[in-house]
Order: structure tokens, then sequence, then C-alpha cells
């Protein structure tokens, strides 16, 4: 009945029914792995949810980073805790699911013409993800993610010509840690990149809705799937719950970042065995695997990082970004818009 | 940040170029691509610009002749403070907060000490592991190994460079001194670091 009235109102002012009666009526794929992307936008949204509750508690400064996550979110505040490693856990799922959902795109030839734009919006979307993980992830300024900044600032600096220019721009500052390093990073982490990625998921969606989902089933004249109302509504409401309950059981009885233990951030002091959350950890590994050779240039050193912490995530962000165009070979499977 | 604007109008306009290219756009879509992209690489001058006063680094250790060496609390450390194969962090007095200061002091077997800066030369890690029966720092990012017996030669990993040495001394009150600077520049290079 409210229902009823409410969208007879809405309506009677902006013709929203026929718009209304589409979306109802739309048609969603089956198949289990086209959820692989849903879930990867229902961690964003409890990234949003949950990062807003931490902002109002988080003291973005140098000095004051690390005690106020530990007032905020020690063992003894439970609820400011669960909040901080629901947090964490979703940030680290968020990126994993965005990989398992490309690897369905990609394994089922889907980037394929006329979808290749839509290819490029998601990958640069894993970039994204994985930069505000990063950058959130060194926001406590504790014992392990401080000496993560020291590699990405070894890693700024070894540029060439400009290197000096861009880690001092980093870190604010033309030594490490700088004094704006943490307002940097909390600028980086809580405006600019959620709000790129929050623009590219509209996109991104906007342009599945426009051109449709891929289908397996080899029928170019009919879509195939389920109604969103009711079948589908409730698949991706349970969906969405099964997000939520896993993430509150890993954030129950999985501990994840404990920066208690770490300790602040000192610059002669590091933990044996560290290493970064699991999405940077192939960066982390090329640093080791990398070349001790520095390259000289009339006399000017190009350290052996710039090889492993800079080349290789470009080179690998632009051979997937540029792999659509790799065939113009249209889609294997038939696409209900082709 | 101006680089960040830049490197994200620069993608810009390679996606736009890309996207063109992609959906078999006309050739007047890859003009306008083409004119996109020079006018992000114009752009690109302002860092240029910026590179025309190009910032400093910090290259201050706090190190000097006569300087006493300190543990982190600021407490000098008397020459004896050592067993052999022992190790301990140390940094020049009152300047223990610089980031280029924290050195490593080893007591070798043959009871003589050595001293080399604690920032590893690869990635600026604390070299922190310190194996003393193959008589090895190594540092726990990288695993970067050096060779204390050998000035801290960089014997495995990527690590291009030894550690900085430090030359020590004994004051007339029997604490340890440094006697100058660290012998190499301490930390990763960069391209403005011409040696």
């Amino acid at each position: 009945m409210i229902v009823r009235r409410t969208a007879a109102w809405l309506d009677e002012r902006f013709g929203s029914n026929a718009l209304l009666h589409a979306a109802l009526k739309k048609i969603y794929p089956d198949h289990w792995s086209f959820y692989l992307g849903e879930f990867a936008l229902y961690f964003f949204m409890v990234l949003v949810a949950t990062g807003v509750w931490l902002t109002f508690a988080f003291d973005a400064s140098s000095e004051n980073a690390y005690v106020s996550v530990l007032a905020l979110a020690d063992r003894h505040h439970p609820i400011g805790y669960v909040i901080r490693q629901i947090h964490h856990w979703a940030a680290v799922c968020f990126v994993a699911a965005i990989l398992v959902h490309m690897g369905r795109i990609f394994f089922t030839g889907a980037f394929r013409r006329p979808r290749e734009l839509n290819w490029m919006v998601g990958l640069c979307m894993l970039a994204l993800a994985s930069f505000t993980g990063f950058t959130g992830y060194s926001l406590p300024n504790d014992g392990l993610s401080g000496t993560g900044l020291r590699i990405a600032y070894s890693v700024a600096l070894s540029i060439p010509l400009i290197g000096r220019w861009a880690a001092n721009v980093f870190v604010g500052g033309d030594d490490f840690p700088g004094a704006q390093l943490t307002t940097h990073l909390y600028t980086l982490h809580v405006y600019f990149l959620p709000v790129a990625i929050g623009a590219l998921l509209g996109l991104h969606l906007f342009l599945v809705i426009y051109q449709k989902h891929t289908q397996f089933v080899p029928d170019p004249e009919h879509v195939v799937g389920r109604r969103f109302w009711p079948d589908y509504a409730l698949r991706t409401l349970a969906a969405l719950g099964a997000t939520l309950a896993v993430l509150a059981l890993l954030a129950t009885f999985f501990e994840i970042n404990p920066v208690a233990d770490y300790g602040p951030y000192r610059t002669w002091i590091v933990m044996n065995g560290a290493v970064p959350d699991w999405y940077a950890a192939f960066l982390e590994g090329a640093l080791r695997l990398g070349p001790s050779t520095e390259l000289r240039i009339a006399g000017h050193p190009i350290p052996p990082v710039f090889w492993p912490g800079l080349v290789l995530p470009t080179v690998t962000f632009l051979f997937l970004l540029l792999w659509p165009t790799s065939s113009s070979r249209p889609r294997a499977f038939r696409c209900a818009s082709a | 940040m101006i680089v960040a604007a830049f490197l994200a109008l620069a993608i810009a306009g390679a996606l736009g170029a890309i996207a063109a290219a992609a959906f078999g756009a006309p050739p007047s879509a890859f003009g306008g691509a083409l004119a996109l992209m020079f006018a992000f690489a114009l752009l690109g001058l302002v860092p240029l610009i910026a590179l025309a006063r190009k910032p400093g680094r910090a290259s201050r250790t706090g190190w000097g002749a006569g300087v006493r060496l300190v543990d982190e609390n600021g407490v000098p450390i008397p020459h004896d403070r050592l067993a052999a194969g022992g190790i301990e962090t140390v940094f020049p007095q009152g300047a223990v907060d610089i980031p280029e200061a924290p050195a490593v002091l080893i007591r070798g077997d043959d009871g003589g000490y050595r001293a080399f800066s604690k920032v590893c030369t690869h990635a600026g890690c604390p070299v922190a592991l310190y194996r003393h029966a193959s008589h090895q720092l190594i540092c726990p990012c990288h695993q970067s190994i050096f060779d204390v017996n050998d000035g801290a030669k960089n014997i495995s990993g990527p690590a291009p460079r030894p550690l900085p040495g430090l030359a020590l001394g004994i004051d007339a009150e029997g604490f340890f001194i440094a006697r100058g600077d660290f012998d190499a520049p301490v930390g990763p290079d960069d391209w403005d670091r011409v040696l």
C-alpha cells in the first residue's frame, strides 16, 4: 500500500513508472560466476560505511595517528576494534573479489568487442582499490606499515630525473618520514581514491546495463536469466547477507593487522617476516628477486628498486589495459546486445 | 599531487586514444584523441618547470668527529659494553631522531668493534638481523645480506652497494665516539646523488 502510493506519487511528478517497470523486469544472468562482481560491490559498500565510522575517531597527524588508532580500536574497545577489523578484512577481500571477478571476465572472453572499455574501467578500479588499500593500511603509522612507506619512498626516489621531486611531494619534506606524510595519505585514502572508485563504479554499472551482460547460451535473439523481481533481488540480497556474515565472522575470530603488537613506527626498528597485505606481495617479492645492479647514466644512478618497484607494475597494468586490443575477434560466446 | 594529476590525465588521454582505436573510430576521432594527448603532454611541462628548482634531499646524519655513540635512550656506550658477537643499535648523541643516523655497533669474535649504517642501501629498511655464526647482517625486508668481516659488503640479495662504515674511537672517559661521518652516502641512491 505504502509502496504503491509512493510509486504513484513519484510517477505523478517524474513519470517514473515506466523506468521502474523496466528495472523490475530486467533480466539478470543466472550463473554463480556473475555474482563475483557483486561481492566486490558489497565489500566496497561495507568499506564506505565502516570507513566513515573510523574517520570520526582517527587523528590524521603523524604524531597522533598511532595513538588514536589504539584509543579507538584496541582490544579493550570491542566495537571500535571489530569495526576496524571488518574494515581491514573488507579491504583485502575487496581487492580479491575484483581480481576473481576479472578472472571470470578474462577466461570467458567477456572483455572482447564491444566491451573493451568496461574492461579498462574495471582494471583502473583494481589499481585504485590497491592504492586505497595501501594508503589505508599505512595510516596507523605502526611499525609494519611505516616500513612499507619507507620502501615506497625509496621507490619514488628511484625515478630518473624527477625522483627527489616525486619523493618530496609524496612525504611533504626532504627526508623520511616527512611531516605531512600521514595527512597526504589520509586525503588520498578518505577523499580522492574512494571518490574516484565510486565514479568509475557508476560508469562500470552503467556500461554493464547499457551493453547488457554477456551470456553463455549461444542465443543472440534472447536474453537468458531471471527477472529482477522477485528472483534476482532475493538472490543478490542473499549475497549481501553472506558478505556481511563472512566479514563479521572473519573480524571476530581471525585478527588482522594487530597494530598494537607492531608498536609505533621507528625508523630503526623492523619486524622479521615483515610482509604487506596480499595485493602488494607481488611487488614485495619482485623487490626481493630484483637486480642488485645500479645503472648509471652520465654519473646519475638508477637505483635497482626502479625496475621491480615501478617498471614492473606499470608494464603489467598497461599490458592488461591493452589486452582487449590484441584481438579484434568478437566474443566467442554470443552476447545479447550484439 | 601535480605528478598524480599529470599521470591521471596522461592515462585518460591514452585511454581515449585506445578506446577510439578499439571501437574503430573514424580518423577524426583519432585526431581528437591525439590532440587531447598532445594537450596532456603540454601539461607535462608543469612538472618540468617545477624541476627547474628541484628540491634537495636531507643528507644530514648527525655523525662527525668526536660525536659520542648513544643508545635509543641517549645513554653513551662504554667501550666494554658488548660481549663478542654482540650487537647494538646506536645513534649520534643529541640526534637520535635523524632518519639517516641509526647505526649498528657489532663486536666480532676477535674482540674488535665495527659500526655500519643501519639503513639498507636497497630500499631504506633497517638492517635489523644479525647472524653471528656467519657474521652477516641481513635486511628483513628484501633479504639483502652484508658481510660484517668484509666492510659490510653486499654479498647477496638486491642491495647495490655495501653499508656505509663508521670509524670508531674511544674518548678519555672510555665511551665510544665516531671519528667522522659515514664513509659513503646513507640509504638508497637517487638520480641526483652523483657520486
